[in-house]
């Protein structure tokens, strides 16, 4: 690593973490990885509690421990990445507005060790939150319902890590090249909802477990130990791929951007 | 400091046709100037003349839409290189800094970038120059418009750059606050090069040995400040003689050769010499009132400020506009 970056990262998880936005996410994942596992395990209690108010009676499978992983991983790649988007919108395009990026573009920090260390502290701190929410999640899992295979929860998140740095690199790329953190947000948002879409035709097209948006739908397979872990590789490469492409694309458009 | 391979240049800064447009508004209209190594330069302007997109260009934070901008005799270009910027030292017009960091703590930053290594012995005397010991360990979100000043200052100075260029570097300081920034500029001289843009006359008429004056995104005059002057200045001595001496004083005046023109306003004598005859008519006085034993309370050549030649240098250029 460039000695020259060190001082940028330094100063990246710095304001992540004074900033609460780093924590604020491994928190928000936290709170999956311990309500999941309980609600699965008395889900049928609860509804019963719900049901015999309202003299309706709902019939409910017992509760097992891949359910509750799957739940857990559900809500990480659906409420998880809508929170990853939402504090990363501003993560350039704020500092390019109130004018901290050229207060620091003005040091010896070049463009690209800028944005290198952002995308360092946020891609290991979202796959760091993902990891310690993931294991936490399965231990409760575990101490409430009985084991899952620890080399499937393994497969199973470095699927979820890969679908979120997915998205993640989306709202990154978007905060860079636009000048509105809202505008960013809303690539974000828009990459995420434009899965069911790109899923329905890369079914038809015979592709669809190459496709990024399938890492979930696999991290759930590899929970209910329904596929081998290297089958989720094809789709968490390509997931890197196009986040790697994307952050190209931000870089290449910073490196001649006018601040 | 590392030299970046760059070799010793006798202009630091020097601009060539430089033209700067967004959209359809010309912000720069292909201008030229050079900055001497070692000289303090005044770049001055009145709001919206271009002197921060200038200075934007020069960091490499804005390209050009035509001509040249060098520093060190080199391109300057967006996205710089690191070894300009080690030569560098920046003040913003309204400093901004990285959020949820303390002031000690944007100083070490800025240390680190520069690779300065040790740097606290440094960081702890700009902190006691700036008045900022106190509030080095408090948020600087909370620091007032002219903490911040002080403290883009600190970071500017701490790596001893060959080259500062300021933006306005007192506009949020009081009176005291401003006479210690601008003799901290003077003490520069010679050790680097200051290049600093104010809409601030006097600023520098006080600090400046050079200036470059710009109106509407051109450059209406450059070249050291005393020369600029001494251009611009009258061929005008004011006379104050003892109480009830004016008028003999004003008779001899009037006799002299090289007088154009002489008037009493307010007791005092305003003598006009004929063009390029300054120093004959100083000597003519000076004989004629001794020889008369006209008892002289002052004698003062009329000098005019920056403010009123940098207004004529406007309005000249106004007119060459029109014209």
């Amino acid at each position: 690593m460039s000695p020259s970056i060190s001082p940028s990262i330094r100063r990246e998880l710095n304001i992540a973490l004074r900033s609460f936005r780093l924590p604020g996410f491994g928190i928000a994942l936290l709170f999956f990885a311990l309500l999941d596992p309980p609600v699965i395990k008395y889900m049928n209690r609860i509804l019963e509690q719900v049901g015999g108010a309202e003299e309706i009676q709902i019939i409910m499978p017992d509760p097992t421990p891949a359910m509750a992983l799957t739940q857990f991983i559900g809500d990480v790649a659906g409420i998880g990445a809508f929170v990853a988007v939402v504090l990363l919108m501003g993560i350039v395009a704020a500092e390019k507005s109130n004018g901290v990026a050229e207060w620091v573009l003005t040091r010896p920090v070049t463009r690209s060790e800028y944005l290198s260390a952002k995308v360092c502290v946020w891609a290991v701190g979202i796959t760091v939150c993902v990891f310690a929410a993931g294991i936490i999640a399965w231990l409760y899992t575990w101490s409430l319902l009985g084991p899952v295979s620890f080399s499937s929860m393994v497969t199973a998140l470095v699927a979820l890590s890969a679908y979120l740095l997915f998205i993640s690199s989306f709202t990154f790329a978007g905060s860079v090249v636009l000048n509105s953190q809202l505008a960013a947000g809303l690539v974000g948002v828009g990459a995420m909802f434009a899965g069911a879409f790109v899923k329905l035709i890369g079914s038809r097209l015979g592709v669809r477990e190459y496709l990024p948006y399938s890492l979930s739908d696999l991290a759930i397979s590899a929970i209910e130990g329904t596929i081998a872990p290297l089958e989720v590789m094809p789709a968490t490469l390509c997931a890197l791929i196009v986040a790697f492409l994307l952050l190209a694309y931000a870089y290449r458009r910073f490196a001649r951007m006018q601040l | 400091m590392p030299s970046a391979g760059v070799s010793r240049v006798s202009n630091v800064i020097e601009a060539e046709g430089l033209t700067k447009r967004f959209g359809q508004v010309t912000a720069l209209d292909g201008i030229n100037f050079t900055v001497p190594e070692g000289s303090i330069c005044g770049f001055l302007g009145p709001n919206g003349a271009g002197k921060t997109t200038t200075i934007k260009i020069l960091l490499g934070l804005l390209s050009q839409s035509s001509g040249r901008a060098r520093l060190f005799g080199k391109d300057v270009s967006v996205n710089q290189a690191v070894e300009f910027k080690r030569m560098v030292g920046y003040l913003p017009q309204d400093p901004v800094f990285p959020s949820n960091m303390t002031g000690i703590e944007v100083l070490r930053f800025v240390a680190d970038t520069y690779q300065m290594g040790d740097a606290e012995r440094r960081i702890a005397d700009l902190l006691e120059e700036f008045g900022l010991s106190d509030a080095a360990k408090r948020m600087v979100a909370g620091y007032s418009r002219g903490m911040k000043q002080r403290l883009g200052l600190a970071c500017a100075l701490l790596p001893a750059p060959k080259l500062l260029l300021l933006d306005e570097p007192v506009s949020a300081l009081d009176p005291e606050g401003r006479f210690e920034v601008l003799t901290l500029i003077s003490s520069m001289r010679g050790k680097c090069t200051v290049f600093f843009s104010t809409h601030i006359l006097s600023d520098v008429e006080r600090t400046c040995d050079r200036v470059v004056m710009i109106h509407r995104g051109k450059v209406v005059a450059q070249e050291p400040l005393e020369g600029l002057i001494k251009r611009y200045s009258t061929e005008q001595y004011e006379l104050k003689v003892a109480d009830g001496l004016e008028s003999r004083a004003l008779e001899l005046v009037h006799s002299m050769p090289p007088v154009r023109e002489a008037i009493l306003e307010d007791k005092v004598i305003r003598i006009t010499a004929k063009h390029g005859q300054l120093d004959d008519l100083r000597r003519a006085v000076v004989k004629a009132m001794a020889s008369q034993d006209i008892i002289v309370i002052d004698f003062r050549l009329v000098t005019r400020s920056l403010e009123s030649i940098f207004l004529d240098v406007i309005a000249a250029n106004s007119e060459e506009e029109v014209r």
